[in-house]
């Protein structure tokens, strides 16, 4: 009888915390959804495969949840996202080569710039430009500039140091601008021939 | 420490500031979403998280690993997946409700600025993303004239722009109305707001526009419209990068608030 109800009292406590846990997961996953999605596109991973691989960082996080600390939902996300594309990237051997020629064949000089530049044409640009880009500094990239993140957000989601963070983001800006000055160069080139 | 300015800050007729908004403005869609919360089975928010972990597993890869479960385990999560799907199906038509990028931009946004002092709206305040179509943007109701920043004179849309309305046109007016609130300029960022606002109803970058109006109300020390109008925007908009934008200018309102 005493064994009937300490095995109830166990089996209430373990429901009770796998509740709090599937609620927590829910929080993760209502704040975080978009986060996840777009940082995956953003660090390489085709547009066919994203969702796949979004349902797979919360399925990484369902089966964590227990072992996340209270405040570090998102920057374990972030992080599990950044090893999901590149784990992604090199399963599907992607090509790297994202040279100029790719960039500016997404470039019609005989188009006028508006129609240019309409948003499937300026994503897979920019998917070229952060193609071109290191792995770490294409992270901070991402986070800063395309997500809004401060830079102390930065460092804590990727766990480093501030001045490290900040060195990475003004590094990928200035790897961004320059690819961005290389296009526009070829692109005036190709406009006068 | 300083943060650096953001492409995005700076000018917008830029190609690397294009693309990057081109980015911002990418998100998923809700079919991908719904799935993905009935794999994990929070759709209805019922499932064990250890459950959900294997049901979710094998939904993914039905490519990989379905065939690693014993019978007795695919018939437990076939019978917890149709649970959940049903509840899914119940709060389907809730989900499909979240809405697209246009609302707040398209709520008439110049409303914030031919009456300037306002007070947010009740249901502006309410943490009720998922019907945010109901909510106003900012409520009708207005404060007492006498605390309301003067008047703005509103420039007529140019005949030209009217007539061949374009991006490059709109983008002009977005970066008129960032350099003028980088020069602490609230009265002609507002009127060149007003301006794409006028011209460009349904433009793209409605949701920045929203965003600078947001700063531009902040400037001008009008903290219960930007406080409405920003709340409005992230309820409309949880899941846009430009929400942390907001929530940094209304958090820098209220501490120029506080020291004031």
């Amino acid at each position: 009888m005493e064994d009937a109800a300490l095995t109830m009292t166990a089996s209430m406590a373990s429901s009770a915390g796998e509740g709090a846990e599937a609620s927590r997961l829910r929080e993760m996953f209502d704040a975080n959804y978009e986060l996840v999605w777009r940082v995956l596109r953003r660090m390489g991973v085709p547009e066919a495969d994203v969702d796949d691989a979004t349902q797979k960082c919360f399925v990484v996080a369902s089966r964590r949840v227990a072992d996340i600390r209270p405040g570090e939902e998102r920057g374990f996300l972030f992080q599990t996202a950044v090893r999901t594309a590149l784990t992604e990237r090199r399963t599907r051997r992607r090509s790297r080569e994202t040279g100029d020629e790719a960039m500016v064949s997404l470039l019609d000089p005989s188009m006028a710039p508006d129609e240019q530049l309409d948003h499937a044409r300026k994503r897979a640009l920019l998917d070229h430009i952060l193609d071109t880009m290191p792995d770490d500094l294409r992270a901070a990239f991402v986070l800063f500039e395309l997500e809004g993140f401060t830079t102390s957000e930065v460092a804590s989601l990727q766990g480093l140091p501030q001045g490290t963070a900040a060195s990475r983001i003004r590094r990928a800006r200035e790897h961004f601008d320059a690819q961005v000055r290389r296009i526009q160069a070829r692109r005036g080139k190709g406009a006068a021939t | 420490m300083n943060e650096p300015l953001r492409i995005v800050d700076e000018d917008a007729s830029d190609l690397g500031a294009e693309l990057v908004r081109s980015a911002i403005q990418d998100r998923p869609s809700p079919a991908a979403r719904r799935r993905t919360a009935a794999a994990l089975g929070i759709g209805a928010g019922i499932l064990l998280p250890a459950a959900t972990a294997k049901a979710a597993g094998t939904l993914i890869g039905a490519k990989t690993s379905a065939a690693t479960l014993s019978l007795s385990l695919v018939a437990k999560w076939t019978a917890v997946g149709i649970a959940s799907g049903v509840l899914v199906l119940g709060v389907g038509k809730v989900v499909q409700s979240i809405p697209g990028e246009a609302s707040v931009a398209q709520q008439s946004p110049s409303a914030a600025v031919t009456t300037p002092a306002r007070s947010p709206s009740p249901a502006a305040s309410m943490p009720a993303p998922l019907q945010v179509e109901s909510q106003p943007a900012v409520s009708a109701s207005s404060q007492p004239l006498a605390a309301s920043p003067p008047p703005i004179a509103m420039p007529a849309p140019s005949q030209s722009a009217a007539q061949a309305p374009s991006l490059a046109a709109e983008i002009a007016l977005i970066d008129e109305a960032r350099r003028a609130l980088r020069a602490h300029d609230w009265r002609t960022a507002t009127a060149a707001l007003y301006q794409r606002d006028k011209e460009f109803p349904r433009g793209p970058l409605g949701m920045e526009g929203t965003v600078i109006r947001v700063e531009a109300l902040v400037q001008s020390g009008n903290m219960a419209a930007a406080k409405a109008l920003g709340d409005s925007f992230v309820a409309a908009h949880p899941g846009s990068p430009l929400c942390r934008r907001v929530r940094a200018l209304l958090g820098a309102g209220d501490g120029q608030t506080r020291r004031e």
